[in-house]
């Protein structure tokens, strides 16, 4: 038994792959879309997209964006009493489905 | 070649070859609406297009084969139609709120002075800021015809080549000599008629 690893991406090895067919670069509608501050957002991390791409603990969370920092949005999400301020690019954002 | 479940076919207009998606992505990803020029054998086309999330939307379009409604009477596809195209495209997209853009060239490769980079010219003379190298423009002459004049002039001693050459302009009765003051007047008459509205 080795020591358990703590790494950033511990733990992503099935989680951020993509199957062979999802395979390759995001399309411009994704990168296009203008998220408005308050808008509820869903995080699904797109592993192809190295840049602004947040942790693995909030994959499938839902957080509102507040703010548009250069090309990303920080998106507040709600983690037990704290809440968190995540920076990620649009690619590993989704509009909140109604 | 299709090698198994895991083969992506490439996009239509990239198996056609009509499109650069690498140079698109970098273009639209920039932010700022494309100055798209494409150049045919008998026109220059113009255009000012926008991304959009749902697709592209065009801001404002202009072909050489409407300089004929303008009174130009030379040949649309040659340097001067493309500035005066360039020329009319850029006053309608003032008209429609771009002050910017990108120059989108396609697949088509450059060399200094293209027909492309006059069109260029026209859109940059309207006061759009298009990002280029001063240096790469044709120059004032080659904009105005000055070149196919000279030609002309060349060729004025040789009738039976002068008649080969220009024989289109001889069914339309204009003399290509005459090309820098036509092209001149035809300037101004675009210019004051976007002056007005």
């Amino acid at each position: 038994m080795g020591r358990k690893s703590k790494g950033y991406r511990a733990r992503t090895r099935s989680l951020l792959r993509r199957k062979p067919r999802e395979r390759g670069k995001v399309g411009l509608s994704k990168i296009l879309h203008e998220y408005t501050p308050g808008e509820r957002v869903v995080i699904t991390v797109n592993p192809s997209v190295l840049k602004g791409m947040p942790h693995r603990r909030y994959h499938g969370r839902t957080g509102v964006v507040i703010d548009k920092r250069g090309r990303a949005y920080v998106v507040e999400v709600a983690q037990g009493d704290a809440i968190k301020e995540i920076i990620a690019r649009p690619e590993h954002l989704k509009p909140m489905p109604r | 070649m299709a090698k198994g479940p895991s083969y992506n076919v490439p996009f239509r207009r990239r198996r056609e070859g009509k499109t650069d998606y690498k140079s698109r992505r970098a273009l639209i990803t920039s932010g700022l609406p494309r100055l798209v020029v494409r150049g045919t054998s008998k026109y220059t086309i113009v255009q000012i297009i926008e991304a959009g999330e749902t697709g592209d939307r065009v801001a404002a379009s202009a072909t050489s084969r409407e300089l004929t409604t303008h009174g130009w009477r030379g040949s649309r596809g040659n340097i001067p139609a493309a500035y005066l195209t360039g020329l009319l495209c850029g006053y309608r997209a003032i008209t429609s709120g771009v002050k910017e853009a990108v120059l989108d060239i396609g697949l088509q490769t450059l060399s200094r002075g293209a027909k492309i980079l006059a069109a260029l010219r026209g859109v940059a003379d309207t006061g759009i800021g298009v990002p280029h190298d001063q240096g790469v423009l044709p120059d004032e002459s080659r904009t105005s015809g000055q070149h196919i004049a000279d030609y002309a002039n060349q060729l004025s001693s040789d009738s039976e080549t002068y008649q080969k050459r220009f024989s289109k302009y001889m069914s339309r009765k204009f003399k290509p000599e005459k090309l820098p003051e036509h092209f001149s007047s035809i300037k101004e008459s675009i210019i004051s008629s976007f002056k007005k509205g």
